[in-house]
């Protein structure tokens, strides 16, 4: 008997010309069917007899699955079944777009170097300009040989000495006086004596100049970043100023027993 | 008493629907119910029940969702959509206006 319904329900799905759905509608009518069987064998029919009166109260089969083939049209399951596979593939296309989009990743670290921004410590310079509160605090000098793609020749080591700079400002859609992004738009000076930009990856050939180096993000439109300014000088400093283009501002960073 | 064929096929959806505003259901407890409410009076052939709950679910008037039975079976249970609602009293409207006109003309008396 049960392949009495197996041929029933053949029967409807010949009806049915969207072909995807055939198993959907299959289980669902055996699903019917078996409960059906279920109870008649629960009010103690035997099971021949409960699988036949449960397949004759299923009703016609062409009738049934031409009823069906009229819900279950084929240009809309195949119009429904293309655009799923359509929104798959742009979900996919938008995520390796994402992937390989470098603003899209940088975008995320800025937003979290935002979250992790850290206060400058207490009694560092600091000025306010008509669009930014500025901090500038001097870093300890090192030696350096590195192993990176700003590294120095080879053979050589370079004094890098750090200035950290804290900006911070309430207008995001400002172009900030101060940015990273921006060419080297500060005025430096190392004990007097004017420190030009050197080349952005800073070579290390070049002595007397420096380099932006970011800690936090410095794109226009954020409200709070870190940077470094990296020295490479000849010989520690005892003082270093910045002045901020067209303020006039001077922020001052001195080591104590520099020599 | 067995309801002729004919007399069903114009009210099935508006039956369908009633039987779905109390509760969701899986179409083979929508049969046993429909057959229990009408006291055996309504009996409809089981397999015409699901081309028209697909067909109310293409319309939005139900929406289906997958549930685990008692049994570990998974089974399709159709709710009535806030849609399904408005036009469940639509057609209850309907059907009351159609019932009583048939009642007026079948009732009334056969002219001299």
């Amino acid at each position: 008997m049960r392949n009495s319904f197996q041929i029933w329900i053949n029967a409807v799905c010949e009806q049915v010309r969207f072909r995807p759905d055939h198993r959907s509608i299959e289980l669902e009518l055996r699903d019917h069917y078996e409960d059906h069987v279920q109870d008649l064998l629960r009010l103690g029919r035997p099971r021949e007899l409960a699988e036949e009166r449960a397949l004759e109260a299923m009703g016609n089969a062409q009738e049934v699955g031409r009823a069906l083939d009229k819900v279950h049209k084929p240009w809309l399951g195949w119009l429904w079944e293309v655009s799923r596979v359509l929104v798959l593939a742009l979900a996919l296309l938008l995520a390796w777009k994402l992937w390989k989009d470098t603003y899209t990743v940088s975008l995320t670290k800025k937003t979290w170097d935002q979250l992790m921004w850290t206060s400058p410590p207490f009694g560092v310079s600091y000025a306010a300009t008509d669009y930014l509160d500025l901090w500038l605090a001097p870093g300890e000098p090192e030696f350096y040989a590195g192993t990176y793609w700003d590294d120095p020749l080879p053979g050589e080591t370079r004094l890098q000495v750090p200035l950290t700079v804290w900006a911070q400002t309430e207008d995001v859609f400002h172009e900030h006086l101060v940015s990273p992004d921006q060419h080297w738009n500060l005025e430096v000076t190392a004990d007097g004596r004017p420190i030009p930009h050197g080349s952005y990856a800073g070579d290390g050939s070049t002595r007397n100049s420096g380099y932006w180096v970011y800690d936090g993000p410095g794109q226009y439109g954020w409200t709070r970043y870190r940077f470094r300014i990296l020295l490479i000088l000849e010989e520690p400093p005892r003082r270093a100023e910045v002045t901020i283009p067209r303020t006039g501002t001077v922020l001052t960073a001195e080591w104590e027993g520099a020599a | 008493m067995k309801i002729d064929k004919s007399l069903m096929s114009g009210s099935t959806t508006l039956l369908v629907l009633s039987l779905l505003a109390g509760e969701e259901m899986y179409g083979y407890q929508m049969i046993t119910e429909l057959s229990r409410r009408s006291s055996h009076v309504f009996d409809l052939k089981e397999g015409t029940l699901y081309p028209i709950l697909h067909g109310l679910e293409a319309d939005g008037l139900v929406s289906v969702r997958e549930k685990k039975s008692g049994e570990g079976r998974t089974r399709k249970y159709y709710r009535i959509t806030r849609r399904g609602r408005r036009a469940l009293e639509e057609r209850k409207e309907a059907w009351a206006v159609f019932r009583d006109q048939v009642d007026a003309v079948v009732n009334s008396a056969a002219p001299a």
